[in-house]
C-alpha cells in the first residue's frame, strides 16, 4: 500500500466491493421544492436570493454547521442582520418563510439504492446545523442510515479531507471500501483527493450505475 | 535499544554538538537543552523521523487513557499502530524523498525520559548509516497509516483530545 490507501485488491486481482455507501443529503436526497422564501421576497420587493445570500454566507452559515451556534441562533443572527439592512417587519417576514420553507425526500433514489446494494452500510454525510436530527425524525428517516456523521457535531464539514477521514472513522470503514455520493463537485474531489471512489450527483440513473460498479 | 539520528545529509562522518537551530522555550533547569548537543532518538519512537526533515506533521497515537469517543472519531475503522497527517502539498516530498538513518553508539547518550529523545554533549562517531529511499514503504513496515488534509490547521485541536499528539516542524506548514 503506498502514501494514500487507495483501491483494495483482493488475491486474484479483482477490485473489492465497496460496504460504506457515504451520502450527501441535501441536492442529493432532500431537496428544497418551495417557493416560500422567493414569494416572500417579491411580495416584500426585494431580489431574489436576499435571503439565502446571507444565511449562505461563509460568515453565518460556518458557525452553524461546525456546531459553534445552534440553529436556532443561526436564524437570529441571520434575521439581526437583515434587521439593519431592511427593517423589523420585513427580516420576521422572511425568516417565517424559511422556517415554512418544504423540502421533499427522494425516497425513490433511497430505495433502489438499497435494493441494488443491500448490505452496504448507509452513512449520511452532510454539513448540516443542530436542526438535522429533528429534520430526519420528520421525514421518518432516522433509521434508514447506519451511522449519520453531522458537520456540526464533528466540527468539520466538507470538503475539509479530515471530514472523511473522521466519517470514516464514526462508521468504521476504511478508503478503500467506501463510495461517496455528493452533488457538490468540491466536496467530491476533496473525497477522491484522499481515495474514496466518488460520484459528482446529477441525476438518479448515474448514480445506481456507478453504485452497481462499485457495490455489487 | 538502537539510537538513531536521521538527516537529509549523506556524508556526516562525526556529529559535533551544536545548539538548536531555533531556541525553544524550556522549563526551568532545562534550559541548556538548546545548547550544543547532539540529539537522537530511539528506535521505538523513529516513525517521527521517516519523513523529509522540513515536512510539517502531526502524529498521532493512542494511548490506555484515549476515550471511546476519540476512538469513535479518530480511529475507529484504521489497524494502524500510528496515523500522520501532513499537507497534500508534501505527499510528493514524502513519496520520492531519500534520508539517511545513522544508527549511533548509545554510551554517549542520556535519555531525557521524552519521546525517546537522548542526547550527548561529546562528539559522536556514527557506527553505520543506511539510505531510506521509499519512504511510503517504511511507514508500512511499521503499520504508519499516513493521511493528506490541504492544511493542518483543522488538527489545532488535536492536542485537546486524549489521543496522544507530537507536532514535527510545524513552523513550516500553511498559516499554523
Amino acid at each position: 500500500m503506498l502514501a494514500v490507501f487507495g483501491y483494495a485488491m483482493l488475491k486474484d486481482g479483482r477490485r473489492q466491493c465497496k460496504d460504506t455507501i457515504l451520502i450527501d443529503f441535501d441536492g442529493v436526497l432532500r431537496h428544497w421544492v418551495g417557493s416560500e422564501v422567493n414569494d416572500a421576497e417579491r411580495t416584500l420587493g426585494l431580489a431574489s436570493g436576499t435571503l439565502f445570500s446571507l444565511a449562505f454566507s461563509h460568515e453565518l452559515l460556518f458557525p452553524a454547521i461546525t456546531g459553534e451556534v445552534t440553529h436556532e441562533q443561526w436564524h437570529e443572527r441571520v434575521k439581526s442582520k437583515l434587521v439593519q439592512r431592511h427593517t423589523d417587519e420585513v427580516a420576521s417576514k422572511l425568516i417565517k418563510a424559511w422556517n415554512e420553507a418544504s423540502w421533499e425526500i427522494d425516497f425513490e433514489l433511497l430505495h433502489s439504492l438499497k435494493q441494488l446494494a443491500p448490505t452496504c452500510q448507509y452513512v449520511l454525510v452532510t454539513n448540516a446545523t443542530s436542526r438535522l436530527d429533528a429534520d430526519l425524525q420528520r421525514a421518518s428517516l432516522r433509521s434508514a442510515f447506519n451511522v449519520v456523521v453531522n458537520s456540526s457535531q464533528i466540527g468539520v464539514t466538507k470538503p475539509d479531507r479530515l471530514f472523511f477521514y473522521q466519517a470514516l472513522s464514526i462508521a468504521d470503514s476504511q478508503v478503500c471500501r467506501s463510495v461517496f455520493i455528493d452533488d457538490s463537485l468540491d466536496n467530491v474531489n476533496a473525497a477522491r483527493s484522499i481515495g474514496i471512489e466518488s460520484i459528482h450527483y446529477q441525476n438518479v440513473a448515474d448514480t445506481l450505475e456507478f453504485i452497481r460498479k462499485q457495490c455489487t | 535499544m538502537q539510537l538513531f539520528h536521521f538527516s537529509d545529509n549523506p556524508n556526516i562522518d562525526v556529529f559535533v554538538p551544536r545548539p538548536v537551530r531555533i531556541p525553544v522555550e524550556r522549563p526551568i533547569g532545562f534550559e541548556w537543552l538548546n545548547g550544543p548537543l547532539v540529539w537522537a532518538i530511539q528506535d521505538s519512537h523513529e516513525a517521527m523521523y521517516l519523513f523529509p526533515r522540513e515536512c510539517p506533521r502531526i502524529l498521532l497515537w493512542r494511548t490506555p487513557d484515549t476515550t471511546e469517543e476519540d476512538y469513535q472519531l479518530w480511529w475507529k475503522g484504521s489497524t494502524a499502530e500510528c496515523l500522520v497527517y501532513i499537507e497534500e502539498a508534501w505527499l510528493n516530498p514524502v513519496n520520492t524523498a531519500t534520508i539517511y538513518r545513522y544508527n549511533l553508539p548509545t554510551e554517549a547518550f542520556v535519555s531525557l525520559k521524552d519521546a525517546g529523545m537522548w542526547v550527548a554533549k561529546t562528539e559522536v562517531t556514527p557506527i553505520s548509516s543506511d539510505a531510506l529511499t521509499q519512504l511510503p514503504k517504511e511507514h508500512q513496515k511499521r503499520n504508519i497509516e499516513l493521511r493528506t488534509l490541504d492544511n493542518l490547521l483543522p488538527l489545532k485541536g488535536v492536542w485537546q483530545t486524549s489521543l496522544h499528539a507530537s507536532g514535527i516542524r510545524l513552523r513550516n506548514a500553511q498559516r499554523w
